[in-house]
């Protein structure tokens, strides 16, 4: 039950929708599950059957990283990009966008993090 | 688009006189600007679609509250004038009032669609809602529902296109002596332009063949066997099960004709196969259910309804079952038939990167009953409302010459309505005349739903 937390969390919102809600899942992968536990697009998570929502763990933890284990990759990329001393490593730390944006003026959503 | 050229030059005219259509215009103007007086601020959440939904008057709210106040100021001397549906009506039935065009009485009084006769063709016959909801415990079509609302009234119109579909029937079940069932048809594909009454037909036809004492398997919403629920790939052969669907099916034949499924034995005794449940995966360790000697048609549904494994099965079995049924008439009445004839909305996942869209036809409730090639009484009526698009001519598993094109309303017809629509005060008294109604029905070229929309413009 734990890699869908952030799906159950919302119950009433669609299954499409609400299995977004954990990291790692984005509307494609959604999709893909539902279709291969056969649900429809209007079902709500408060619809699902224990068994349903267990199927969806068992398919979830087997092939896909979820939740916190994909938060824990997203910041190994991002310690291995500052150990060893690339340019983006050094945007990483400096709070600076890294994709080619401009800084002069904007940036504000990159820059969020050192104001916070 | 006839409402988006009525807007757009509405809002031209603003304070000026429109050129192109003024007697319908002018009104048009002033009625959203009665409208913007009268209703309050809350339609205005409404969207363009659903203006039509609840209230006639709602469209015109809707539009009035979009535009700007100096027009409202500009017409108030004709807001006063216009009477609204939500006037008191006068009495249900008053001889003088009851009048249709050419002196000829608006309503046939019968208590059901059996006895009507050429003579009544173009006249209403008026039930109540509870008696239609009694009658077709399924659910109305939107359509019908839709015209009681915005009349408020539960009449329908008598057409001659229906009085010979319930003739052609009529003639199956009890042929004449000597022309037979030589003329008759027993497939029928209703189809037709936008709003001509295909689904209103339908439901007449399944009103008046319930009154006889038949037993019809009625389906008033055809898209909803191949959208929602769950689906699940049979085992036992290539075709998808969807057991929510299945279950719904089951409860809502069973809400008209209990009594009658409870004196019809079963005559096919061979297992049940089972498949997945809706939530709950396969049962383990068991393929098939045995339906025990003696059992009713009844006991059949009853089991699909309870063991949700056994549903879709029960669905496959219950067409096999009504096929072998000789005590009473059986008519399978499908609304949205088109719907049948093209995807789902449901996909099979080949590979991570790829799916593919599952076709109506390879469900397996819809496979059972989509086809035509038997000897059974079926209609089809399709649906421009669920957005399917053009099917071609030739369907599949459709005999040949099945497909009965509906007709719009004709100026009888429309002549008719108009004084039923004078009648529920949809249109105002001092302003009905021949032309005016003439106008209405030439601008909406014999559509129902825009005569509908038009008519208080009179």
């Amino acid at each position: 039950m734990s890699d869908n937390n952030g799906a159950i969390s919302v119950p009433d919102e669609q299954v499409r929708i609400a299995s977004t809600k954990m990291d790692g899942i984005g509307p494609q992968k959604a999709m893909k599950f539902r279709y291969r536990l056969g649900i429809s697009g209007n079902i709500k998570i408060q619809e699902l059957t224990k068994y349903q929502i267990d199927q969806m763990e068992q398919m979830i933890s087997q092939d896909h990283v979820v939740n916190w284990e994909f938060k824990r990759g997203e910041r190994a990329d991002i310690k291995r990009l500052i150990s060893i001393s690339r340019y983006r490593g050094i945007r990483h730390q400096d709070g600076s966008p890294l994709r080619g944006q401009r800084t002069h003026t904007n940036a504000r959503t990159c820059r969020k993090r050192i104001l916070q | 688009m006839l409402r988006s050229v009525l807007r757009s030059s509405s809002a031209a005219a603003g304070g000026r006189a429109s050129s192109l259509f003024p007697d319908l215009l002018f009104p048009a103007a002033s009625s959203r600007a009665y409208a913007k007086a009268k209703t309050k601020a809350k339609t205005k959440t409404k969207t363009k679609t659903t203006t039509k939904g609840k209230n006639a008057r709602s469209v015109s709210a809707d539009e009035s509250a979009a535009r700007p106040d100096d027009a409202s100021h500009a017409f108030d001397d004709i807001d006063v004038e216009f009477e609204r549906p939500t006037d008191p009506l006068p009495p249900s039935y008053d001889p003088a009032l009851d009048v249709g065009p050419g002196g000829r009485p608006l309503f046939a009084f019968t208590k059901s669609f059996a006895p009507l006769t050429r003579k009544e063709a173009c006249s209403y016959v008026d039930f109540s809602l509870e008696e239609w909801n009694a009658m077709l415990p399924e659910g109305l079509p939107p359509g019908v529902t839709k015209e009681f609302e915005e009349t408020r009234r539960c009449a329908v119109m008598v057409r001659q296109s229906f009085l010979d579909l319930r003739d052609n029937f009529r003639r199956i079940v009890d042929p004449p002596i000597h022309t037979g069932t030589k003329n008759s048809k027993k497939q029928i594909v209703l189809d037709g332009p936008v709003s001509c009454g295909k689904s209103t037909t339908l439901a007449m036809l399944v009103h008046w063949a319930r009154s006889e004492g038949w037993l019809v398997f009625y389906v008033p919403k055809g898209k909803e066997w191949t959208h929602g629920g769950f689906f699940y790939k049979n085992l036992h052969n290539e075709f998808w099960d969807t057991p929510v669907q299945a279950e719904t099916i089951l409860q809502n034949f069973l809400k008209f004709n209990k009594d009658r499924l409870q004196q019809l034995p079963c005559q096919i005794f061979d297992p049940i196969l089972l498949g997945e449940g809706a939530g709950v995966g396969l049962m383990k360790n068991v393929d098939s259910m045995a339906m025990p000697e003696g059992s009713t048609l009844y006991d059949l549904i009853q089991t699909g309804i309870t063991h949700t494994h056994a549903a879709v099965g029960v669905v496959v079995r219950l067409r096999k079952e009504l096929s072998l049924v000789t005590d009473v008439p059986v008519l399978f009445a499908i609304d949205q038939y088109n719907n049948w004839f093209t995807f789902s909305e449901y996909h099979e996942l080949l590979t991570w990167q790829s799916t593919r869209q599952i076709h109506a036809r390879e469900l397996t409730t819809v496979n059972a009953y989509r086809s035509m090639m038997h000897d059974d009484m079926m209609v089809g009526a399709f649906s421009h409302s669920t957005a399917v698009g053009k099917l071609r001519e030739q369907l599949p598993d459709v005999p040949l010459g099945a497909r009965l094109m509906l007709p719009r309303y004709t100026l009888d017809e429309a002549a008719t309505v108009c004084h039923y629509y004078l009648r529920q005060r949809l249109i105002r008294r001092d302003n009905f005349s021949d032309e005016k109604w003439k106008k209405i029905y030439y601008l909406s070229n014999g559509n129902g739903s825009e005569m509908r929309w038009l008519a208080p413009f009179i």
